[in-house]
């Protein structure tokens, strides 16, 4: 099983890109799980489920936790059938039988902090991690920025996928971003440039970021991934000649090295 | 924010809320001072930190 965490500053495309790559790894006979960790919730929609059909983690976080094995109660006990039906009662089947689980969100003006939520997604992480090898990929699909690398949910994953635009500041972000998962031990850090324009800004990129990141990957600034947003539903069905999928091949094929 | 709403537990009653906001608490003199995010401190007299958790972001203290 390989576990990558994909990162970078907000609207640089990341749910699109581990949208678009879990579907491609299915079609490939992959199983994917893929798990929406930005409280905004936006996968699911990208995977083709409405806002209403959501279930998340969240909506249940002390009673899955104490399955979990998290529990100050001595004596308990939760077997790991118990805890598996539990666990598949949040997995949502998404478009091309992509599995995806929603962390969830804040769900009213000071309700706090969603570090526990991101407790209980390592956990689960773990938890999967340690078992049968039911999935040949873990992607997560973190909140925009570097803050999801403070609560250690990436460490020791396999991949962490950098997106990043061609401009200053998020090259700022994905360096840091880069540098945060080398940190927790994450094997290598592939950096996605995306809504490239020219090979001005090809070269701009790779003078920012080498030495930061293992493999860098360019993606041209595509309308259809543009058009398909706007509309509301993915590029795969917006339209499945597009060049930008020849694009998304690249990543997965780099993702799929051993 | 990581911050804690504390309850307080007495003789086995339903939990009564005393604080929101929390960010430190300590226990001085027998009481329990709570500490919020803009510094107001609220004591508790006679009563000790019965269980802290982050999940939850709640803290209980119990009436001795």
């Amino acid at each position: 099983m390989k576990r990558v965490i994909f990162t970078g500053k907000g609207g640089v495309g990341k749910t699109t890109i581990l949208s678009n790559l879990a579907r491609l790894l299915v079609r490939d006979g992959c199983k994917v799980l893929v798990i929406d960790c930005d409280p905004s919730m936006n996968l699911a929609m990208s995977l083709g489920i409405p806002m209403s059909e959501i279930v998340t983690l969240a909506d249940d976080k002390t009673s899955l936790q104490e399955q979990l094995g998290v529990s100050l109660e001595e004596h308990h006990h939760t077997s790991k059938q118990e805890c598996d039906h539990h666990i598949q009662e949040f997995i949502m089947d998404a478009s091309d039988g992509v599995k995806l689980i929603v962390m969830g969100t804040i769900p009213f003006g000071g309700a706090g902090c969603i570090c526990s939520h991101i407790s209980l997604v390592k956990l689960l992480v773990s938890y999967l991690s340690a078992g049968t090898e039911e999935y040949d990929f873990i992607f997560i699909d973190s909140q925009a920025g570097v803050e999801i690398f403070g609560r250690g949910l990436a460490s020791e994953f396999d991949d962490c996928i950098v997106i990043t635009e061609p401009t200053p500041k998020s090259l700022e972000v994905a360096k840091h971003g880069s540098k945060l998962s080398r940190d927790l031990g994450v094997r290598r850090q592939i950096a996605v440039i995306n809504k490239v324009e020219n090979d001005d800004d090809i070269r701009f990129c790779m003078q920012e970021l080498g030495g930061n990141v293992d493999c860098i990957i360019s993606m041209p600034f595509c309308r259809d991934v543009k058009e398909a947003d706007r509309c509301g539903t993915a590029l795969m069905d917006y339209n499945p000649k597009s060049d930008a999928l020849k694009e998304f091949l690249r990543i997965k094929d780099c993702i799929m090295e051993r | 924010m990581c911050e804690f709403t504390v309850y307080l537990v007495a003789n086995g009653a339903e939990k009564q809320l005393v604080a929101k906001n929390i960010v430190a608490a300590r226990r001085k003199d027998g009481n329990v001072q709570l500490m919020d995010a803009f510094g107001s401190v609220t004591p508790v007299e006679g009563a000790s930190i019965e269980m802290v958790n982050t999940f939850s972001q709640e803290m209980l203290l119990e009436k001795a």
